[in-house]
């Protein structure tokens, strides 16, 4: 007897709140809806494509977006257009104008339809442009019934009215477009189709409203040849590059292979499709402005628009690589690390394109960016290592400028002498002598002032080789001989203790705590050196403010007691963090803190509070202590290099700490008188999160 | 004198260091804990003074870190304590190892005692012995048992050839530096990516970064 009976077929069905989940829910904005249709334009070949918002300044207003492509049949409109989930379009087929298709799932198609409470699609085919089609979508109908496939849509011929391509009207739309999502999307269609290329075939979407207009004008000011230079890598399919830099009248300066390229990776080539970066950077110095066409401030506004390095994959553009904020590229806190010669998003204007035809390359469901699969880090990689190149190469150059001008100014200088000295002996004998007065006394002045700034110079060498001599001889300097006198003298404890019962504590014990404690200081200082220079904290990653003082106060506390100097921290509740490194914030802590000892000498009794609050996602630091205040000097004059009230002093410590937070993107002010007497530090440093 | 620990007879120390001042002044230690202090003052051969201790048997060893600075050694000192180890004589590394625990660490699964010398008195040298014999015998203290668990990179400095991981079964949120070289030939160091995934086995019960050690790496 068989067991088993045969009772119905079954599918798996889907519930209209389905369409809710895959469209509204996987919409971040309406940008990224729009942008959608827009690429469905390019798809099929449209040069125009047309977006026009109607009362879209609030909710219930409609947008109608027009293209002149190769519109759709009724195969098409049904087995494509209205097939959620599988694209029609394969990114190994060109399209006929060349271009490849985006590949989309149609699931940003279906988010931007459903943006109003109606759809209207009226599209007429080019290979016959005597039918036009008609499609309605009326969302409610979804409300009432059980399952998607329940509503009946219906495709309708009619003569054309419209000449061949598509247009889409969403009416009804629920909520309003906001001047900022029209000047987003304004942005986002400007730079969707690469507008700093020459393709003839270019893509050129429109959009109707003023901000478009504002910035299409801007695009079209192409201001590339005031690039100073201007670098372009290739990576090809076997993922081998070569990297180019040329000046900005186009001349060769520094050009490399993979093997050059790639020497910090062994020379192993990159697992990224085909790629070529451009990368125009530009120097924004008012001075070189002055014989141009343009202005500074018309290029800070063009970078500031349309700045950093742009991704485009297959010929269109993805976000949000390249949009004001996103520094995918990390540029901006490559060059706080090392500030010479490097670009950042506000001085350069690049592009990436990909031709990602296998697909490597793969972009996240709700649009927001390339899945950071390995492909895609290989091709962030490529990117860096080359402007990591171009960086290494500019600085070597500016090293032989400066070597070169530096002979050039003392040739100069010691020709001007003798220019000056001829033109003395040439004047009339009456003035001769007061000229001769004045000249040595204008050189005298100016050979004190070239001996101050050298040995500022110096100051900054010899504290260089202090430290890198710390380091060298760290373990034999200062390791070996504490540890000797620190066992030596923990064995006179034992023994002494053990040989001479009471008598010890009569007669050894202090003198042996006191040789302690000083091997304990001596100890200290080394360590601390070494720890400052420890190479791990010169990594950019995630910096906690707290860990950082803690860890500072840890080391300088035998300093801080022995000065009988008591630290207060009153830290925020909060763990306030940013991206940078350790030795940047501990720089800074450290050189207040020395300073703030410095102030405290002499000082009845002694305190420092170091204080963090939150605001606006920033940190304020406070230090504060009850020294003497900043006295006998003006207190601008306290951040500039050699500034010091101490005979000893460098006068570096506050010029370290102005630069640091200035590198962080800071603020730092000084108060003369602080509620604790002394001196007030207070720092404003932007945080990530708290 | 002598000191039994785990039915292991101690009877002297071995003392490797590079500077013979500090050899002399780790005596004292040694000799208060009624050991006999005996001073190495050149390990050219590794091989062979492992050989020698093992036939002499009875011997522990205490090694600083820093033994290249001259012609003392061909090893650093982590390299020596960690063979001492694997031949089964108890070792301790006396060194401070603030700077250079990325070197430590690549050895650090076989260096179950690591005494800073400010620290190092009779009392914390039997017990850095006691943990050593202990673990030697196959009793780990739990903080330096290794467990099964998930590393992710979070970066990798390839000029140092570090990986710098995070740990969730241990600290989510530390930051902990790994020498490439500790992979297994069957990780190629190119595999090792910023926002990978793998598997280790760590001694997850750690109390300090310095303490962490890998083993059985596998592709996650």
């Amino acid at each position: 007897m068989n067991d088993t009976e045969f009772l119905a077929n079954a599918h798996i069905r889907f519930s209209p709140t389905i369409l809710q989940r895959l469209g509204e829910e996987l919409n971040p904005s309406p940008d990224v809806g729009i942008l959608e249709l827009v690429k469905n334009a390019y798809d099929a070949d449209a040069i125009n494509c047309t977006i026009e918002l109607i009362n879209t300044n609030q909710s219930g207003g409609a947008i109608l977006i027009k293209d002149d492509g190769d519109g759709m049949d009724v195969e098409a409109i049904r087995d494509k257009w209205l097939l959620l989930g599988e694209s029609g379009k394969s990114v190994s087929h060109m399209t006929k104008l060349g271009r490849t298709p985006a590949g989309s799932k149609g699931l940003g198609r279906l988010a931007a339809l459903r943006m109003g409470n109606e759809v209207a699609l009226s599209t007429c085919p080019k290979c016959d442009s005597t039918k036009q089609y008609n499609l309605y979508i009326d969302w409610s109908n979804y409300e009432n019934a059980k399952t998607v496939e329940e509503v009946n849509l219906v495709i309708q011929e009619r003569s054309p009215q419209i000449e061949h391509g598509t247009e889409i009207l969403l009416q009804g739309l629920h909520s309003a477009i906001g001047r900022m999502d029209v000047k987003k999307l304004a942005r986002k269609l400007i730079l969707l189709a690469d507008p700093f290329g020459d393709n003839p075939h270019g893509f050129k979407p429109h959009l109707i409203a003023p901000e478009f207009a504002e910035f299409e004008s801007l695009v079209q000011n192409r201001y590339f040849e005031d690039a100073e230079y201007y670098l372009t890598v290739e990576v090809n399919k076997q993922g081998y590059i070569k990297a180019l830099v040329t000046d900005h009248r186009g001349g060769e300066l520094f050009s490399a292979n993979h093997e050059e390229l790639t020497k910090k990776r062994g020379g192993k080539p990159y697992n990224c499709p085909p790629a070529k970066f451009d990368l125009w950077v530009f120097i924004l110095k008012s001075d070189s402005f002055s014989t141009r066409k343009i202005t500074l401030a018309e290029l800070q506004r063009w970078l500031k628009e349309f700045g950093g390095v742009h991704l485009y994959e297959n010929g269109l553009r993805v976000s949000p690589y390249g949009d004001q904020g996103n520094d995918w590229l990390e540029m901006n806190i490559r060059r706080v690390q090392s500030p010479e010669e490097r670009p950042a998003t506000n001085s350069s204007l690049g592009r990436i394109s990909v031709l990602n035809i296998n697909q490597q390359l793969l972009q996240k469901t709700d649009r927001s960016g390339f899945i950071e699969n390995e492909a895609f880090l290989d091709l962030k990689l490529f990117a860096q290592d080359a402007m990591d190149w171009m960086a290494k190469k500019r600085l070597q150059v500016a090293e032989e400028r400066r070597q070169k001008k530096r002979d050039e100014n003392q040739k100069k200088s010691s020709q001007s002498k003798k220019n000056i000295e001829q033109v003395i002996a040439h004047a009339p004998a009456s003035v001769q002598v007061e000229l001769k007065q004045a000249f040595d006394s204008y050189e005298h002045s100016r050979n004190k002032e070239i001996e101050q700034l050298q040995q500022e110079l110096q100051l900054y060498r010899t504290l260089s080789t202090a430290g890198i001599t710390a380091a060298t001889f760290a373990h034999e300097s200062s390791g070996n001989p504490i540890k000797v006198i620190t066992q030596s003298i923990k064995a006179i404890e034992r023994r002494g203790k053990e040989l001479l019962a009471e008598q010890y504590y009569q007669v050894l014990e202090n003198p042996v705590s006191q040789i302690i404690k000083a091997v304990h200081s001596l100890g200290v200082l080394g360590e601390a050196t070494l720890k400052l220079l420890n190479h791990e904290k010169r990594r950019l990653g995630r910096v906690e403010i707290h860990e950082v003082i803690k860890g500072v106060l840890a080391t300088f506390q035998p300093f801080l007691e022995g000065r009988e100097v008591s630290v207060v921290t009153e830290f925020c509740p909060s763990n306030p963090y940013l991206r940078g490194s350790e030795a940047t914030i501990e720089s800074i802590i450290t050189n207040l803190i020395n300073n703030s000892l410095i102030a405290l000498e002499g000082a009845l009794s002694r305190n420092i509070i170091i204080r963090t609050t939150i605001e606006n996602n920033k940190v304020i630091l406070q230090l504060l202590d009850n020294g003497h205040g900043i006295q006998e000097i003006n207190i601008e004059d306290i951040w500039l290099p050699g500034q010091t009230t101490r005979p000893n002093g460098t006068g570096l410590g506050l010029t370290i700490v102005r630069d640091t937070v200035t590198d962080l993107n800071g603020e730092v002010k000084a108060i003369a008188k602080s509620e604790l007497g002394g001196a007030e530090f207070i720092i404003k440093l932007p945080i990530l999160g708290s | 004198m002598t000191l039994t620990i785990a039915n292991r007879l101690i009877e002297s120390v071995q003392i490797i260091d590079d500077d013979p001042n500090v050899r002399e002044s780790y005596r004292y230690v040694v000799e208060d804990l009624k050991l006999k202090p005996v001073s190495i003052n050149a390990l050219h051969n590794l091989d062979q003074f492992v050989q020698s201790l093992q036939m002499s048997g009875n011997s522990a060893v205490i090694c600083d870190y820093h033994l290249r600075t001259k012609n003392y050694a061909t090893s650093n000192g982590a390299e020596v304590v960690a063979k001492l180890y694997q031949s089964n004589i108890p070792s301790i590394l006396c060194t401070r190892y603030d700077t250079t625990i990325e070197e430590i660490r690549e050895h650090r699964q076989y260096i179950p005692a690591l005494i800073r010398p400010e620290e190092l008195d009779p009392d914390n040298l039997e017990y850095g012995l006691r943990q050593c014999i202990e673990e030697l015998e196959g009793n780990y203290l739990p903080s330096r048992r290794s467990w099964r668990t998930l590393i992710d990179v979070e970066d990798v400095d390839e000029t140092r050839q570090i990986a710098y991981v995070l740990i969730p079964g241990w600290d989510p949120h530390q930051v902990v530096s790994v020498p490439l070289a500790i992979l297994p030939p069957h990780i190629k160091k190119q595999e090792i990516k910023k926002q990978r995934w793998f598997h280790a086995k760590v001694n997850i019960g750690a109390e300090n970064m310095a303490e962490l050690y890998f083993e059985r790496w596998e592709i996650g």
